[in-house]
């Protein structure tokens, strides 16, 4: 599987639980994204500080995370795309990271395949408007 | 004597002449004194008399010739004297006398004559009498002949005759009640009976021949003596007790003691003797003492009466003939104002308003001659109002008539104030009774004696008679009987009140309700019994038991949620994993055991789903909503399974259809669930009917299917959480624990019936609003 118009696109990918962060990293990794991570919404802050990615893909329920961190995130990242995964979130929760400015969300446990397909579209609609 | 000589004389000449002589002689007499006064001078016709004259002869007198002769002679100088003048008066003169004298020498003749034969008649009737009485001597002489020879018989019969006199006296002296002395002039005791015997505690022996004066006490011995004889010389033979006043005797062991007595004298061969009847009065001067004291003791006691006594006429002003000083604190009006002056009446003091009822009252009582007994006020001088009771009764002659009324009065007022507060409380306590919100009974003798309306409302009575006398344990549902009947017995031992407790009761129409129970213990005049205070707290359970329920669901929820949170990693992991290592292997059981993994994850994330939905229920928004529309849209969600699974629907639902107050959202999580559970109890196919009526104010909801069927025993069950029956997987336990939850939160509810085989109906009631959309 390779995408080579995608070389050089950084994910970043913030989760606190290890197990977690390393299956989203083999998923990802062979698909040719750059693979930033972080631990914790601190780490996640300062690898964003240090350079946008293209992509956020971030747990809500961490250190330094929870319900205004994407919110704090945007106003580092106002561009960047965030696909929030949470455990079992309500509708409210769904409603207000969205608000916040996070541009996708799902629910944990998520098919990685639905994942998969949600990050290449935002990543493509980034790219396009990037392009545009 | 002389009757007898009477009657012979008679005997001589005719008995009619001797009738007509006394008539004869005056009338010849007027007749010659007529003819003598109308014959010439001349005519001796006064020589006539002699005839009359001689017809005294007939006359029993003796000296009736001489009397007759004088008036002859009488009436011939009367004639003399009357003739008319012109008379040769010598010669009338010695006519007359001729004839006076010629009459005076017959008369004498005649007396000589009657005297001679009286003697001699006088002599004979003696004679006869002499003979009469030899005749009467002879006769006695033969009868005394005859006594001697009786004699020697008789004299025995009357020597006993006289013994049996004597003992008859003596016993009547001997067993006389009173004491009997006889003494003789010197006043020493002749005779002494039993009585005195007893009386001075002395024999007769040897009172007889002691000196009276032994029987009196030593200051009354002189007085005593001059009485006698004083009595002696007055010629009074007797003298009754009780006229020498009370005396004293003297007993031989010095003992003085009140006598009343009698005396009398009798002089037997010129000695005089004194009988002396004594009489003990000892006894009864006691029982006048105590007659004495009784009557003043009455007095005190009528004087001492919180009222009067009375005794009045049978009239309405009821006069008094005798009232008792009471009267006077009672009504202020004094006895001399009732019974002497007469200025008021009892019937006046009476309260106008009694006045009628007290008449009619005794009159009844007299009628049936009973007593009467009333309350009534009276009007006491100063104007106030008092309350009385009386008892009286009527006093009747022996021949049944009405004589007066006689009764006790008293006052009343106090008890009657005390009635009347005591009513008052015992007023104010029946209606805490009566209105309480606690069910009262009263229990007595293992017998239900009292129920207040609350009480008779719990047991689902109509009438307090359908509990009452019913044991206390009847009402009680069988479960209890064993502590309720300990508690009863602690309390009948002593206990004075058993703590609040929850019992179940059996209504009268079998229902068992949950009741809070406090009983306590007192004691009237009927003995001990127990006051129980029940209240249904059936709907307080209900409402308990809701809210453990909801409270149970919220902390489930929030339990849930948690979980939910901890728990979506890992999954996630485990998810992510197999689909990574799915891609990665090309073994065909590898790449099954990791599908497997997959479906498994699915399952707890679906669980986790609903788990959450039930716990972040979010507030409902009540709208008036028409449920019909509600039923359309759902079965519209169904429509391509219902197809699949060969489901036939059949709707009944009522146009228009009431509405009801609820969530849009829930009532279609309801029906859905509702729905979803008949299509899976028809996996084969079936009916499907879902009914809307209303019923009263509710509106009735019912979804029907023709599956399977729920077992008896799991029905109770199925509302409960996480209870399910489905095959694995294919259900959380959750749909209906939800659909109870929404339809009694819309103060609904719901109910199952099914049958194992025939399908299940669900019947769901939700309140009617009258809001509209």
């Amino acid at each position: 599987m390779t995408l080579p118009e995608q070389k050089g696109t950084v994910l970043l990918i913030v989760e606190d639980d290890r197990d977690m962060r390393s299956l989203l990293c083999d998923e990802f990794w062979g698909t040719g994204y750059q693979l930033r991570e972080a631990r914790d919404g601190d780490e996640a802050f300062l690898s964003v500080l240090q350079s946008v990615p293209d992509l956020i893909l971030t747990d809500l329920r961490m250190p330094a995370g929870g319900d205004d961190y994407v919110s704090r995130l945007r106003t580092v990242a106002p561009h960047c795309p965030i696909v929030v995964i949470t455990g079992f979130g309500d509708a409210a929760l769904k409603a207000r990271v969205l608000r916040a400015g996070a541009n996708a969300y799902f629910d944990k446990p998520v098919r990685i395949a639905d994942l998969k397909a949600c990050v290449q579209q935002l990543l493509g609609l980034s790219t396009r408007t990037k392009e545009s | 004597m002389l009757t007898q000589a009477g009657m012979d004389h008679v005997t001589l000449v005719d008995w009619r002449v001797v009738r007509a002589v006394p008539w004869m002689i005056p009338f010849l007499t007027i007749g010659i004194f007529i003819a003598d006064l109308l014959a010439p001078v001349g005519i001796a016709v006064s020589i006539l008399y002699v005839i009359p004259m001689l017809m005294t002869l007939l006359l029993p007198r003796a000296h009736a010739p001489l009397y007759f002769t004088v008036a002859a002679t009488i009436l011939t100088w009367i004639d003399l004297l009357v003739r008319p003048a012109g008379i040769p008066i010598p010669y009338a003169v010695s006519n007359r006398a001729l004839g006076t004298m010629v009459l005076w020498l017959l008369a004498a003749g005649l007396f000589r004559y009657r005297r001679t034969q009286q003697k001699l008649t006088s002599a004979r009737v003696e004679q006869a009498h002499a003979e009469g009485l030899m005749m009467v001597a002879q006769e006695a002489r033969e009868r005394a002949v005859e006594d001697v020879a009786h004699a020697v018989v008789g004299r025995e019969q009357a020597e006993e005759q006289l013994v049996v006199s004597q003992l008859r006296l003596e016993g009547i002296i001997e067993s006389a009640m009173d004491a009997i002395i006889t003494v003789d002039e010197d006043q020493y005791v002749v005779l002494f009976n039993r009585a005195a015997e007893e009386m001075f505690g002395c024999s007769a022996e040897a009172a007889i021949g002691q000196p009276l004066d032994r029987f009196l006490p030593e200051r009354f011995r002189e007085t005593h003596r001059q009485h006698i004889q004083s009595f002696g010389q007055s010629g009074v033979t007797t003298r009754k007790m009780g006229q020498l006043g009370s005396v004293m005797g003297l007993r031989s062991n010095g003992e003085e003691f009140p006598i009343e007595a009698a005396i009398s004298h009798i002089a037997v061969e010129k000695r005089a003797f004194y009988t002396v009847i004594l009489r003990d009065i000892s006894e009864r001067k006691q029982v006048e003492e105590v007659i004495r004291e009784g009557e003043r003791k009455l007095a005190t006691l009528v004087g001492n009466l919180p009222g009067f006594v009375y005794r009045c006429q049978n009239n309405r002003d009821w006069t008094f003939e005798y009232v008792s000083e009471g009267v006077c604190e009672l009504t202020g009006y004094t006895t001399d104002e009732y019974l002497v002056q007469r200025s008021t009446s009892y019937g006046v003091t009476m309260h106008p308003d009694d006045r009628e009822r007290v008449w009619h009252e005794v009159q009844d009582a007299l009628e049936h001659h009973r007593p009467f007994e009333m309350t009534y006020r009276i009007l006491t001088r100063s104007g106030e109002v008092k309350w009385v009771w009386e008892r009286g009764e009527g006093i009747y002659t022996t021949e049944g008539s009405l004589n007066y009324v006689e009764g006790f009065v008293t006052d009343v007022t106090e008890r009657k104030r005390a009635e009347q507060l005591l009513r008052q409380s015992e007023e104010s306590y029946r209606r805490l009774i009566a209105f309480s919100p606690y069910a009262i009974l009263v229990n007595r003798g293992d017998r239900i004696v009292f129920a207040n309306d609350q009480a008779i409302k719990l047991f689902g009575a109509v009438r307090a008679n359908e509990i009452l006398d019913k044991s206390l344990l009847d009402l009680i549902h069988p479960d209890h009987h064993a502590v309720v009947r300990e508690r009863i017995h602690e309390l009948l031992e002593g206990m004075q009140a058993i703590p609040v407790s929850e019992d179940k009761i059996v209504r009268l129409d079998g229902m068992s309700i949950d009741v809070e129970v406090s009983a306590t213990r007192f004691t009237d005049e009927e003995g001990p019994a127990i006051l129980v205070m029940l209240r249904d707290v059936s709907e307080r359970k209900r409402l308990q038991a809701q809210l453990r329920r909801t409270e149970r669901i919220a902390e489930l929820g929030t339990l849930a949620s948690g979980m939910a949170h901890e728990i979506g990693t890992p999954m996630n992991v485990i998810l992510g994993r197999a689909e990574y290592l799915m891609d990665r292997v090309t073994e065909e059981p590898i790449k099954k055991g990791l599908q497997t993994i997959v479906t498994q994850v699915e399952r707890i994330t679906k669980v986790m789903n609903q788990l959450l939905s039930f716990a972040r229920r979010k507030t409902p928004e009540r709208r008036p909503l028409d449920l019909q529309k509600a039923i359309e849209e759902s079965v519209e969600i169904f429509r391509e399974r219902l197809a699949k699974n060969r489901i036939h629907v059949e709707m009944d639902l009522v146009d228009p259809c009431p509405l009801v107050l609820g969530d849009a959202d829930q009532m279609n999580q309801v029906l859905i669930n509702l729905i979803m559970n008949a299509v899976h109890a028809m996996p084969d196919g079936g009916t499907l009917s879902i009914g809307l009526a209303r019923e009263k104010d509710f509106v009735k909801l019912t979804v029907a299917d023709t599956g399977h069927g729920i077992p008896h025993e799991v029905v109770k069950k199925i509302f409960e959480p996480f209870f399910t029956t489905k095959e694995f997987g294919k259900g959380t336990g959750l749909g209906l624990t939800v659909v109870k939850g929404i339809i009694e939160e819309h103060q609904g509810s719901i109910a199952v019936e099914s049958e194992e085989g025939k399908g299940t109906r669900f019947r769901v009631l939700l309140p009617v609003t009258d809001r509209h959309m």
